[in-house]
């Protein structure tokens, strides 16, 4: 008897089979001693075990209230006050609450990443202070680590950082003018926190002119234009992600309260 | 005992309500735990741990057969420790002299049951009990909830988790075995079953 046909016994000692199944093993029973002797020596050891008697348990096993009762708490006593039917209108506001918050994060979040409100006007600033110090302002994206320090200083306060750099170029006219044939015919005078090889400008400075630009400008004798290295604006780039990160948090937020307030209603 | 009331209760941290549960099925759950492991201190262990998991994991209840949910985490819980054990095996100084005993079941000896009947009842329970424990542990635990605590087929699958065929086949196997193993016990057996054998 291959292992088929034993499981076919055993599903026709547990009345596992469909009446037309069974009635062709009945079939083959009949003619089959061999299989009718298994048969009745699977139906002995079932009744053996089916003989086993019930164990009492040796202690009962339900749990201590005083470890595993949850402790009454403003939910619960609220929930208990307000009775059943209200709970759907509560978690009904709970779940309105929770979306106006979502909502004016949201719109007040979002336009601030789309219009850059926070850093133009400083580059504006920048730009007409640098018409009327007659300074050539040169942005530059990803300073190299070790001048990062510079680059900060020159991302600090505005107006002072302004003012620092004109007072040194003003101061290094004359070193300037030695320095610039070493540079490959870089005729602004840059001050050693500025990397010649800065790339063409990027967006906040849209007024200003290009190192291409920049480099046009060398054959002007006078007067001597301050260049002022202005990175482009990691701090932006970096807003732009963390800005809609803070929403979605905040949403995240906004749902886990919603959840557990629902949870505990 | 409305049991859905109970459950809901207990999904709500009524621990009261969970025991009234616990009362009810302890002892099921209790004797699954004894059959797979085949002592009282591990089966208590499991039974209890299945338990505290079952409470804590009450939320995630989602309707059906409570008694199958039971059964699945008391079952896990017993081959959660017998896969420690054969990690770590280990057997204590207490256990070499420990002498199986009858459990304390006033119907075990009944006034109205001889000593000798008794004696051969008691050592029949022995040699099923042997012959389970010699079962492949995959194979006990069909054994135990189909032959011995009576689930259908559908139920055993739910319980282990398995496909209905897979239950199908690994309890044709342990039946098999188990019939050769007792026909080693040919003189406790019942008249019949040595006829049959």
């Amino acid at each position: 008897m291959d292992e088929q046909d034993f499981i076919r016994l055993n599903e026709y000692l547990d009345d596992e089979l469909d009446a037309q199944t069974r009635a062709a093993l009945e079939q083959q029973l009949l003619g089959d001693p061999a299989m009718q002797a298994d048969l009745d020596s699977l139906r002995a050891t079932v009744a053996l075990l089916q003989q086993l008697e019930t164990v009492p348990v040796p202690r009962s096993f339900t749990l201590d209230p005083a470890q595993y009762g949850r402790k009454q708490g403003f939910f619960d006593r609220l929930a208990a006050l307000i009775g059943p039917a209200p709970t759907a209108a509560l978690s009904g506001l709970a779940a309105a609450a929770a979306a106006f918050v979502l909502v004016v994060s949201g719109a007040f979040l979002l336009p601030a990443t789309e219009t850059n409100s926070v850093f133009a006007p400083a580059a504006d600033t920048l730009s007409s202070q640098a018409e009327e110090s007659d300074t050539v302002i040169v942005t530059q994206s990803s300073p190299p680590e070790e001048d990062m320090m510079e680059a900060e200083s020159a991302e600090g306060p505005r107006d002072d950082s302004l003012e620092d750099e004109a007072d040194m170029g003003a101061a290094s006219d004359d070193e300037a003018a030695d320095e610039a044939p070493e540079e490959d015919g870089e005729a602004a005078s840059v001050p050693e926190s500025a990397e010649p090889e800065a790339t063409p400008p990027a967006s906040v400075g849209t007024e200003e002119p290009s190192i291409a630009q920049n480099r046009q400008l060398t054959p002007t004798p006078l007067p001597t234009p301050d260049v002022l290295i202005v990175p482009d604006e990691p701090e932006l780039e970096s807003n732009r992600i963390l800005l809609p990160a803070a929403g979605l948090v905040a949403a995240i937020i906004g749902v886990i309260v919603f959840a557990v307030v629902r949870q505990r209603l | 005992m409305d049991q859905d009331a109970l459950i809901h209760d207990a999904q709500r941290g009524d621990v009261e309500a969970y025991n009234a549960l616990v009362l009810h099925y302890q002892n099921q759950v209790y004797n699954v735990a004894y059959r797979i492991m085949g002592d009282p201190d591990s089966a208590s262990d499991a039974t209890q741990e299945a338990f505290i998991s079952a409470y804590k994991a009450l939320n995630r209840f989602r309707g059906g057969s409570f008694k199958s949910w039971l059964l699945r985490i008391v079952t896990n819980a017993c081959y959660d420790e017998l896969r420690r054990r054969k990690r770590r095996p280990s057997s204590s100084l207490e256990a070499l002299y420990v002498v199986d005993e009858a459990p304390d079941d006033p119907s075990l000896s009944s006034s109205s049951e001889s000593p000798e009947h008794y004696t051969q009842r008691m050592e029949l329970q022995q040699a099923i009990a042997d012959c389970l424990q010699s079962l492949p542990e995959d194979q006990r635990v069909v054994a135990v909830l189909s032959d011995v605590q009576g689930l259908s087929y559908n139920e055993v699958a739910e319980v282990v988790g398995v496909a209905l065929g897979t239950i199908k086949s690994r309890l044709s196997r342990s039946r098999a075995k188990l019939r050769d193993c007792l026909q080693g016990f040919g003189e406790l057996l019942p008249a019949e079953f040595r006829q049959d054998s």
